[in-house]
C-alpha cells in the first residue's frame, strides 16, 4: 500500500458514541478520548440526540423497551458518516454483536443496524487497528505503576484483547504489573450487581484483592460500568488505588502530537 | 431428582458464608480450568477441531430422528436392545421392571447425568435392590444423600475431612486421612461390590448412529468394570448424546476430554458393540440402552436453545464461571450446574419455577469462550430472560413495578433532552444524600449496589455539556 | 398395528424439529458420507503407516506413553522381553500371576521366564484359570499381576488398545493391581484418527468385536480434595514392555 492511500484511507472525523454512563457519571473519560483523537490530529463530531444503547433492558429481558430505544439510537448515528467511536466494549458489542436479535421480523431495521454496526469501534481497537502506527505521535509517557483488567465484553464479545495492552506498553515510564486472573470478570453484569448483590459482591472481593495484590497504583479498564463497580467497591474499602479508564491514562500520558 | 430451581438465591447465600466449599472450589479454576487452558493450546488445530465438532453436533441434532433412527437398528442387529423413554418415569420403569424380571440384587453404577435426572438410585433403593454408585465421587454424594455438585467432579465441595467421616461411619473403620488412604480405603469397599453385581447402569458419552455403539469415558475404571462384569448392563443416554459415524469420535474424544479435565485422554475409553459375542471369555449376556427425553424436547423445538443440546456435559463451562465458583452446584437446583445447567434446568423444570437462573450471571461470556462446541450460553441465557420478562403469562416471571420502571427508562433514552434533564434532576434529589460525591446507602432496588460499593451521583455537568462548551470556546 | 414406543418418539422429535422423515443432505462436518471403498483405502494407508513409519511412532509412543502414566521398558528382543515381565513381578513380590491367551505369548516366552523365578501364571480363560465366567472373575480380582498384549498403541496418546475377545478376558487387564502389556513394534498408530479409521473399516467388513477398551496409564481418581490419586477400581501400576 502506498502512503498516498494509506493516508486516503485515515479517518479524518469520526462520530464519538459517548455512552449513557460516561455521559452521566463519568465525563472526564469523554473529554479523555477527545483529547487523545484530536491530538492525533481527527476530528471529533457528537450526536446531540444519543442517548443509551438501550443494553440495560437487552440484558434484563425487556427486548421490546430496548428496541425501542435502539431505534432511537439508529436514528441519530445512520444520519451520521464515517466510524463511529465508543469508549466501551459492552455497549460497542450491543451494538455490533446483539442489535440483530432484536430486528429478526424487521428486515429494514435489521439492515440499518447492520450498517451502523459496522461502523462501530471501541476506542482502543480504534486507535491500535485504524490508526496503527500513527499513535507513536502521541509521545505516551506516564511515571506510574498500573494494572490491566480484562473487562469481558471488550475482550470476549468484541475480541479486542491484545489493543489496550499495545497501547499501555507503549507508555514510556509505565510500570504494568500482571494481575493474578485478570481474565475473570469483576461481577458487574449490570442489573446482576443489584438483583445478585452477594454474588457479585463476592466476585468483585476476589478482583479487588487481586488488583490489591499487585501493589499498582492504578487499575486500568476499557469500560465504564465495570470501573463504577470497582470504583465503588474501593472506595468502600477506603483504598488508596484508583482505577481509570484507558482513555484517561492514554490521556494524562500523551505530551506529543500531530498537529 | 426433583427440580428445585427456585431456590437459588438462598443456596448461593447459603454457599458463599461456606468457608470450606468457597475454599474447594477454587480447585475447579485452578485445575480443571488451568489444565484445559493448556491442553487447547497445546493440542495441533484445537480451534479447527472444536469447529468441526459443532459442526457434527448441528447436522445430527438437526436431523435427530434420522440418526436415533439408524441408532436403534444398530444396536438391534448387535444383539442389544433399545428403549425409547418419554420421561424419567418411564426411563425407571423399565429398569426397575428388567431389574426385578432378571431378579437381580445388586446394581453398580457409573457416573451418568440421565439417571441422576431420575433418582435411579433412590428408586431401586425403594423396592429392594442395592443400586451403588462406583464413581469415587458420586459414592461420596450417595453416602452423602447429596446431588452431585459438579458434572465431572461430583464431590468436589467434600475436603478430606468431611469424606474421611462419612468412610468411617459406613465401614466403622480408620479409613485414614490423606486422598491416598481413603482412595485405598473406597477401593477396597467399592472391589466387593463390584463382584457380586449382577446389573449395571451406566451412562453414555457418545452414542454411534452407524454401529449401534456406546462410548464411555472414564478415569478410574468403574466404566470398564461395568461392562465386563454384570450379566445386565444398561446403559442410559439423553437423546442428543449421539455421533454419526465411528470416525467422529476421535475428534469428539479429544475435544470433550481436554476440555474436562485438560488430559489428552482419560485413563479408559471404552467402547461397546452390543452384549458380548458368544465366544467370549467374559462380559455382559445383556445390553440394553435407554434413550431419554425428559423435557428436551422442549429445547428441541425452540431453535434459540436447539444448541443447548449440542453439549458433552465436559464442565469446562463451569470450571470458568465465576458465578459457579461462588454459589456452587446445588444452588442450581437441579442435576446440572452452571452455566449449562441455568439455560437447561429451566427448561427442563419449567421457566416460571426456575426464573432466577438466567439472571444469575454477569454474562462475561467465559462459558462461550470455554465451550469446546461452542455452544453460545450468553445468548440463551439472553433469549431466556426475555421469555421471563415480555413472555406469555404461563412462562413470565417479571413482576409489575419492574414492567413499569423499565418503561419509564425508555422514556426518559427516547430524546436526549429528557435524558439529559433526568441526569441533572438525579444529580439534584441526590446531592444532599451524597458524600464526596458517592452514596453509601440506597432504597431498594439500588440497595443491593451500595451493600458492598458506593455509587457515585450522577454529574452536574454531562459530557454532552462539557463538550458543547469546548466547541463553543473553539477548542479541537 | 399400534405405534411403538420409537415411532412415537421419533414423531415427536421430527415434530420438534418441525422436519418429516428423510435421508439427510449430505454433511462434511461427520465422516458418515466416506463410502466403504473410502474407508477400505484410508484403512489400508494407516497400516501402511504403521509399518512405514515403526521406528518413529515406537519412539513416540514411549515419550507419550510415559507421560500418560505408564512405566515404558524398551528392550531388543522378546527374550528381553519375557525377562523384564518376570523381573518386574519378582521386584513387585508378587507370585499370583494372571495372563491372557494371545498370539504375543507365542514369540515372547513369558511363561518360561517367570518359571525361572518360581511363578507359573495362569491363563485367563475360561477352561484353564478357572472352568466358568464366575470363577474367571474370582482369579482376576485375586491375581496380582495381569500381563496381556497390545493389539494398537497410539503415540498421540500414549495408549493401549484392547479388544475383548477368545482368549482375552475383559478383566485380566483391570482387575489385578497391576497390569503389564507388551507392545511389539509394528502395531503403533499415530493418532485416534487412525485407530477409528481402522475400525471403521472393521465394522464394515463384519470383523468389529464385541468392545475395545483404551487403556492410557494407571486407574486414576481425583474425587477427594481434588487430588490425583493412582489405583482407585483398576491397576494402581501399569508396565509397558516394547519389544523391537
Amino acid at each position: 500500500m502506498t502512503d498516498q492511500l494509506a493516508q486516503k484511507q485515515r479517518p479524518q472525523r469520526v462520530q464519538l458514541f459517548v455512552t449513557c454512563l460516561v455521559d452521566q457519571f463519568k465525563p472526564e473519560v469523554g473529554e479523555s478520548v477527545v483529547n487523545v483523537l484530536e491530538r492525533l490530529g481527527i476530528r471529533v463530531d457528537f450526536p446531540e440526540g444519543q442517548t443509551c444503547c438501550g443494553q440495560p433492558a437487552f440484558n434484563s429481558g425487556f427486548r421490546n423497551d430496548a428496541a425501542q430505544v435502539a431505534r432511537h439510537f439508529l436514528d441519530v448515528f445512520d444520519a451520521t458518516e464515517g466510524p463511529i467511536v465508543v469508549p466501551s466494549g459492552s455497549c460497542g458489542a450491543m451494538v455490533r454483536n446483539y442489535y440483530g436479535d432484536m430486528f429478526e421480523d424487521d428486515p429494514a431495521e435489521m439492515e440499518r443496524a447492520k450498517r451502523v454496526g459496522e461502523r462501530i469501534y471501541e476506542f482502543t481497537e480504534f486507535l491500535v487497528d485504524v490508526l496503527g502506527e500513527d499513535i507513536s505521535a502521541l509521545g505516551l509517557e506516564l511515571d506510574d505503576t498500573a494494572t490491566y483488567h480484562q473487562c469481558c465484553h471488550l475482550e470476549r464479545e468484541l475480541g479486542v484483547d491484545h489493543q489496550p495492552r499495545e497501547l499501555l506498553e507503549q507508555v514510556k515510564g509505565l510500570e504494568m504489573l500482571p494481575m493474578y486472573r485478570s481474565e475473570v470478570c469483576c461481577g458487574f453484569g449490570g442489573t446482576f450487581s443489584v438483583k445478585f448483590s452477594d454474588v457479585s459482591t463476592a466476585m468483585l472481593d476476589e478482583k479487588l484483592d487481586n488488583a490489591a495484590a499487585t501493589r499498582a497504583s492504578t487499575i486500568v479498564a476499557g469500560d465504564t460500568g465495570c470501573i463504577m463497580h470497582m470504583a465503588g467497591g474501593l472506595h468502600r474499602r477506603g483504598s488508596e488505588q484508583q482505577v481509570r479508564h484507558i482513555a484517561e491514562v492514554l490521556d494524562d500520558a500523551a505530551t506529543g502530537s500531530t498537529d | 431428582m426433583l427440580p428445585k430451581t427456585e431456590n437459588f438465591k438462598r443456596g448461593a447465600a447459603e454457599t458463599l458464608a461456606d468457608p470450606i466449599i468457597q475454599e474447594s472450589m477454587e480447585a475447579v479454576y485452578n485445575g480443571f480450568h488451568t489444565n484445559r487452558q493448556s491442553a487447547g493450546a497445546a493440542t495441533e488445530g484445537w480451534d479447527d477441531q472444536r469447529d468441526r465438532g459443532r459442526a457434527i453436533k448441528e447436522h445430527t441434532i438437526a436431523n435427530l430422528d434420522y440418526y436415533l433412527n439408524m441408532l436403534a437398528d444398530n444396536v438391534d442387529a448387535n444383539g442389544g436392545n433399545v428403549f425409547f423413554a418419554p420421561d424419567s418415569a418411564a426411563a425407571s420403569e423399565y429398569i426397575l421392571n428388567l431389574a426385578r424380571d432378571r431378579d437381580v440384587k445388586t446394581v453398580i453404577k457409573s457416573k451418568s447425568m440421565v439417571s441422576e435426572e431420575m433418582s435411579l438410585a433412590h428408586e431401586m433403593e425403594a423396592v429392594g435392590i442395592e443400586a451403588v454408585e462406583t464413581d469415587l465421587g458420586e459414592y461420596i454424594i450417595q453416602l452423602a444423600g447429596e446431588a452431585p455438585y459438579h458434572i465431572i467432579a461430583p464431590a468436589i465441595h467434600k475436603s478430606q475431612d468431611q469424606v474421611a467421616e462419612m468412610f468411617k461411619e459406613t465401614t466403622g473403620v480408620d479409613p485414614g486421612d490423606t486422598p491416598e488412604e481413603l482412595t485405598i480405603t473406597a477401593r477396597g469397599m467399592l472391589r466387593e461390590t463390584f463382584q457380586r453385581a449382577d446389573m449395571s447402569v451406566t451412562g453414555v458419552n457418545f452414542a454411534v448412529a452407524e454401529s449401534g455403539s456406546i462410548v464411555l469415558v472414564t478415569n478410574e475404571g468403574n466404566g470398564r468394570m461395568c461392562t465386563s462384569i454384570p450379566r445386565v448392563h444398561v446403559a442410559v443416554m439423553g437423546m442428543e448424546k449421539i455421533v454419526p459415524s465411528i470416525q467422529d469420535l476421535s475428534m469428539m474424544l479429544r475435544i470433550l476430554i481436554r476440555s474436562a479435565t485438560g488430559q489428552r485422554i482419560s485413563s479408559y475409553v471404552t467402547m461397546v458393540n452390543g452384549p458380548r459375542r458368544d465366544e467370549e471369555e467374559d462380559g455382559p449376556e445383556e445390553f440394553h440402552l435407554v434413550i431419554v427425553d425428559n423435557g428436551r424436547m422442549r429445547l428441541l423445538e425452540d431453535p434459540k436453545l436447539r444448541e443447548a443440546l449440542y453439549c458433552l456435559r465436559c464442565g469446562a463451562c463451569l470450571n470458568a464461571c465465576p458465578v459457579y465458583r461462588k454459589v456452587g452446584g446445588h444452588s442450581y437446583g437441579w442435576v446440572y450446574p452452571g452455566p449449562i445447567g441455568a439455560v437447561v434446568s429451566p427448561v427442563l423444570s419449567g421457566l416460571k419455577q426456575g426464573k432466577d437462573l438466567p439472571f444469575a450471571s454477569s454474562l462475561c461470556g467465559a462459558c462461550k469462550e470455554v465451550c469446546p462446541v461452542r455452544i453460545d450460553i450468553p445468548n440463551m441465557l439472553l433469549h431466556l430472560r426475555n421469555e421471563v420478562a415480555e413472555g406469555p403469562s404461563e412462562s413470565r416471571g417479571s413482576g409489575r413495578m419492574e414492567r413499569l420502571g423499565w418503561k419509564a427508562w425508555r422514556f426518559g433514552n427516547m430524546k436526549s433532552g429528557r435524558f439529559r434533564r433526568g441526569g441533572k434532576m438525579a444529580n439534584f434529589l441526590g446531592r444532599p444524600f451524597a458524600r464526596d460525591g458517592m452514596f453509601r446507602r440506597l432504597p431498594p432496588p439500588l440497595s443491593g449496589w451500595t451493600r458492598s460499593r458506593d455509587l457515585p451521583l450522577t454529574t452536574s455537568t454531562p459530557f454532552r455539556d462539557r463538550f458543547k462548551k469546548r466547541r463553543q470556546r473553539g477548542e479541537g | 398395528m399400534a405405534i411403538t414406543g420409537r415411532e412415537a418418539f421419533l414423531g415427536r422429535v421430527r415434530g420438534a424439529l418441525s422436519k418429516s422423515a428423510g435421508v439427510p443432505e449430505p454433511d462434511n462436518a461427520t465422516h458418515l458420507g466416506l463410502t466403504d471403498e473410502d474407508v477400505s483405502a484410508a484403512a489400508s494407508a494407516v497400516r501402511r503407516e504403521m509399518s512405514d513409519n515403526a521406528d518413529a511412532l515406537v519412539d513416540a509412543v514411549a515419550e507419550s506413553a510415559a507421560t500418560a502414566g505408564w512405566k515404558v521398558r524398551r528392550v531388543a528382543s522378546p527374550e528381553d522381553a519375557a525377562d523384564v515381565v518376570a523381573q518386574i513381578c519378582v521386584d513387585a513380590g508378587v507370585s499370583n500371576v494372571l495372563r491372557s491367551d494371545q498370539d504375543v505369548f507365542n514369540s515372547v516366552p513369558v511363561d518360561a521366564a517367570l518359571a525361572a523365578q518360581g511363578i507359573t501364571p495362569s491363563v485367563a480363560t475360561v477352561g484353564q484359570a478357572a472352568q466358568d465366567v464366575p470363577g474367571l472373575k474370582q482369579a482376576a480380582f485375586d491375581a496380582e499381576v495381569g500381563i496381556t498384549g497390545v493389539d494398537y498403541a497410539i503415540a498421540e496418546t500414549g495408549t493401549v488398545v484392547l479388544h475383548p475377545r477368545e482368549g482375552l478376558s475383559r478383566l485380566v487387564s483391570l482387575a489385578p493391581g497391576r497390569h503389564i502389556a507388551i507392545l511389539n513394534r509394528g502395531d503403533v498408530l499415530p493418532s485416534l484418527d487412525e485407530l477409528f479409521t481402522l475400525e471403521r473399516s472393521d465394522y464394515n467388513a463384519g470383523e468389529i468385536e464385541g468392545s475395545m477398551n483404551l487403556i492410557s496409564g494407571p486407574s486414576r481418581t481425583g474425587d477427594i480434595a481434588a487430588t490425583i490419586v493412582d489405583g482407585i477400581h483398576g491397576p494402581f501400576e501399569v508396565h509397558l514392555v516394547i519389544v523391537g
